[in-house]
């Protein structure tokens, strides 16, 4: 019975200290190098360069530790960056309920792309919403199943506020677009411009372009399909057989587009 | 005898076989703006809805990143934190982001993050953060618990 429980004994204990060392994030001692003797000394005296040596840092068993965000001065609000002044061209303008769309003939083409070239720090904008009111037929998504957020595996899409368009277009947070290209923009009646930037791939935005087989394409010039998304960011695509030439707004809930 | 002797060897071999169950693992990094750099093991994680908190070691405190636009680019969800909340013992500290994102695993495959060879263990969760202040905050590991 001794011999059993000896046994028994002998085969547990490596794995509960392989257990314990786990459990202890992996700082259990490793085990020392084996020492060999050094080898002797070159017989040039140069000194040898010796590779940075790495040394991680502790780790912290306490709470955490955010005194530089935490005790920090609010940042300094910096100036908005200085916007080049609204062209004078005909652009494609953002709708409103009291006026309607206007068309200019010969609109200013831009068929490049602008890399966005923006400091780092930069105010951020909360957008305010705007009630478009877009009351048109619906286009339904060929791709949807018309019940809501069925599109995003039952899981209800909301905004993140930080971020242009919520986020709905890609992870483009407003006081870092650098990473985003600007793809365009549109002027309201108002002279507001509001910037439109390329869709990321694997975007809820890109799989919206995907069901209704639509290309983005830089916003400004006319004919375009103009899809105001949440948080009052738009974009501009170019027609097709499902989709007309006109602003539209979208639904979120069931990645549908609804026209002016 | 022969009973206490079975017992001692179920014990051992639950022990030795389960480590994992229950456990804290995930582990955080913050680095702040003058490059002092902390690291957090055995951190408790739990997804509540689009919201993901962090516990510390000696879970005195929690790390609440709200968070939305949550999509699912291929297998992994995706969501976009916008505000992060230290919930101290006696009071709680907003910290303001510019931006961030976590990726949670809540399936029984490891998943890649797209264009990375970062790999999402099941029920994994991996999350980027950076703050106004010049703070980056990362965190990998399990989740322990997801309502």
């Amino acid at each position: 019975m001794k011999r059993i429980l000896a046994i028994l004994l002998l085969a547990a204990l490596p794995s509960v200290a392989f257990a314990q060392r786990d459990r202890s994030g992996g700082s259990a001692r490793a085990p020392q190098p084996v020492s060999r003797p050094a080898p002797p000394p070159a017989p040039v005296s140069r000194p040898q360069p010796q590779p940075p040596v790495r040394v991680a840092p502790p780790a912290s068993n306490g709470g955490f530790n955010f005194n530089h965000d935490i005790n920090a001065r609010p940042p300094v609000q910096q100036q908005p960056v200085a916007r080049p002044a609204v062209q004078q061209q005909p652009m494609q303008q953002r709708p409103s309920a009291a006026q309607p769309q206007v068309r200019q003939p010969q609109p200013q083409v831009r068929t490049q792309p602008q890399v966005r070239q923006q400091p780092v720090q930069r105010q951020v904008r909360v957008p305010q919403p705007v009630a478009r009111g877009f009351h048109g037929s619906v286009v339904h998504n060929p791709h949807g199943s018309g019940r809501a957020w069925t599109w995003n595996r039952g899981i209800a899409w909301t905004p993140a506020p930080i971020y242009w368009g919520g986020g709905f277009w890609g992870p483009w947070a407003f006081a870092d677009v650098s990473g985003a290209i600007l793809f365009g923009e549109i002027v309201d009646a108002d002279n507001t411009v509001y910037e439109s930037y390329q869709v990321e791939p694997n975007s809820a935005g890109a799989q919206l372009l995907a069901d209704y087989g639509l290309q983005q394409t830089p916003c400004g010039p006319p004919d375009l399909v103009v899809i105001w998304g949440p948080d009052n960011s738009v974009i501009c695509a170019f027609p097709n057989a499902m989709v007309a030439p006109g602003n539209y707004e979208l639904d979120p809930s069931t990645l549908t587009l609804v026209s002016q | 005898m022969r009973r206490l002797l079975f017992a001692l060897a179920c014990v051992l071999g639950v022990t030795a076989l389960c480590p994992a169950s229950g456990q804290a693992d995930a582990l955080v990094r913050v680095q702040q703006s003058d490059g002092t750099t902390q690291v957090y093991r055995n951190v408790h994680a739990t997804l509540r809805g689009t919201t993901l908190w962090l516990r510390s070691p000696d879970r005195k405190d929690r790390l609440q990143i709200v968070s939305g636009a949550c999509s699912f680019p291929h297998q992994l969800q995706r969501c976009l934190p916008y505000r992060v909340t230290l919930h101290k013992p006696d009071r709680a500290h907003q910290l303001t982001i510019t931006h961030g994102v976590f990726y949670v695993n809540l399936t029984n495959e490891p998943h890649h993050l797209l264009h990375s060879s970062e790999v999402v263990a099941p029920h994994g969760v991996i999350v980027f953060l950076h703050t106004t202040h010049g703070t980056y905050v990362s965190a990998t590991g399990s989740l322990d618990d997801v309502k």
